[in-house]
């Protein structure tokens, strides 16, 4: 599980991190990508958001392959130029595909932290794809106009959800290192406390989780499963 | 249940979004890329001859490369050049010339050319007849006669891009200007207006030795969808006739080369794309 976790994180890295150096990238997406899958396959069966996390990553996967072939898959918002259609679809594409990777990561780490009752854990992960869907949402809703305004007007827009979108997948990285710590340490069950995990969160879940009182009964049920 | 209506709301404005984008930018997205609209007037002589504009969408790949009349051997294309980018469409030039080397020798004036199509090659390897408009070429006696000699001299002369120009010249000895004739007069009727000072009150108008004359001309600047895309290369020829007789006409070229707004495309692009349903 440690090592899936630690898959993930350095796969998340190498896709957020480009080194290119003559216009040649030295740590391609799809080295990411197929990280983040060998872990993602370790993980699947434990959660749902896994599964859609593993989906979404072929398809991510297939689409940063295609990037080595010559098939543009990112548009500059310094070039001067409106960018095509097809070229904007195919990015948008790529951001669907990571807003569903990143919910399916997001998910499987709030259900498994859920299940150890890591509540903090669970509301991070819960309050960071919030964050992610916001953004990515504005950015779907904002690419399209690119069609047909100058690429000026739009600039300072992009930049800023280009600076938000970097930012939330900095902080995924992050939590993917925290899940990998927090949620693969062996559960010890004190006989007279079944429903604690060792070195679980001492808050009540309502203080914890911006969920509330779902959140409380989504606990409940994965200590139930523990036992 | 929150979160559901947030994520259907958040898919629909993002659909409606993508869909009324791109239908707009479709709807002003020339059905084919082609020239626009010449009215020129050329005379065979080695010089500059004239310019076509080609306007296709930003995003067509196929450029022209070059023009062919087999009527007009002499004439040659430099490179095209962008004339005018614009947000969805590119104006392009062919700047044509007579190449001296080229010239057929004529003996005398032949009967002007009146062209509608010329041969374009393409970057992409491809040949095909496309109409520029009307094309009236006067084709002179080559080599020209040494001994002729011009009745009045220019002193200056200009356009602006505010579809008006001018010139000046002064008369060498007594002539009579018989009048200000082009081909074109009659077809473009209020879209090319002129002036003369000191105007005449009729003609023949009798100037003296030394005597200034000068012609304003005015391409309407009102004029409404695909016209305003018209380029004009229109020879205003004021006719002069010494006094033994003699006749020479002094051109003053007016041109009118379009500079559209993107609202001006805009018009051109739905008058071409309602010509092609």
């Amino acid at each position: 599980m440690r090592r899936a976790y630690s898959q993930i994180f350095w796969g998340l890295l190498i896709d957020l991190i480009d080194f290119r150096f003559n216009g040649f990238d030295l740590l391609p997406d799809v080295i990411g990508y197929a990280l983040i899958l060998a872990g993602l396959t370790k993980l699947r069966p434990h959660s749902r958001g896994y599964r859609i996390a593993w989906i979404a990553a072929v398809v991510l996967l297939l689409l940063s392959a295609l990037q080595l072939f010559g098939v543009r898959g990112e548009i500059s918002l310094t070039g001067g130029e409106g960018p095509e259609a097809g070229a904007l679809g195919l990015v948008s594409l790529a951001l669907a595909a990571n807003m569903v990777f990143f919910y399916g990561i997001c998910d499987g780490i709030r259900q498994s932290a859920l299940e150890r009752r890591r509540l903090s854990l669970a509301g991070t992960a819960r309050s960071l794809w919030y964050w992610n869907f916001a953004i990515g949402a504005m950015t779907l809703f904002s690419f399209p106009f690119q069609l047909n305004y100058e690429p000026g007007v739009l600039y300072l827009v992009f930049l800023l959800l280009a600076l938000g979108s970097f930012m939330t997948g900095l902080l995924l990285v992050l939590l993917v290192r925290r899940a990998g710590r927090e949620l693969t340490r062996p559960v010890r069950r004190p006989p007279d406390e079944e429903t604690d995990g060792e070195g679980a969160d001492s808050e009540e879940p309502d203080s914890e989780d911006p969920e509330g009182e779902e959140t409380s009964g989504e606990g409940a049920d994965g200590n139930e499963r523990n036992k | 249940m929150r979160n559901k209506i947030v994520f259907i709301v958040a898919a629909a404005a993002i659909a409606a979004s993508w869909i009324g984008n791109y239908a707009y930018s479709r709807a002003y997205r020339l059905p084919e890329a082609g020239f626009l609209r010449h009215y020129i007037e050329t005379d065979t002589v080695p010089s500059v001859a004239f310019d076509l504009l080609y306007v296709a969408n930003n995003d067509d790949k196929r450029k022209p490369v070059n023009v062919q009349i087999d009527e007009l051997p002499e004439l040659r294309f430099y490179p095209v050049y962008v004339h005018q980018q614009l947000r969805r469409q590119t104006i392009y030039v062919l700047s044509g010339y007579y190449d001296e080397n080229a010239m057929p020798e004529r003996t005398e004036e032949a009967e002007p050319l009146r062209l509608h199509t010329v041969r374009v090659f393409y970057n992409d390897g491809s040949v095909k007849e496309e109409d520029v408009g009307e094309i009236v070429v006067h084709r002179e006696a080559w080599p020209r006669d040494p001994s002729e000699e011009s009745l009045v001299d220019m002193m200056s002369a200009g356009g602006s891009n505010q579809h008006d120009g001018w010139a000046t010249i002064r008369v060498k000895q007594p002539v009579r200007l018989t009048g200000v004739s082009s081909v074109w007069l009659e077809k473009l009727g209020d879209a090319l207006q002129f002036e003369l000072k000191p105007n005449p009150s009729a003609y023949p108008m009798e100037l003296s030795k030394g005597e200034m004359l000068s012609l304003n001309y005015t391409f309407n600047p009102s004029r409404q969808g695909a016209d305003v895309l018209n380029v004009y290369n229109v020879q205003l020829k004021m006719n002069f006739e010494g006094r033994s007789g003699e006749k020479d006409d002094y051109i003053v070229f007016a041109h009118d080369v379009p500079y559209p707004s993107e609202a001006e495309m805009r018009a051109y692009v739905r008058e071409k794309r309602r010509e092609a349903e």
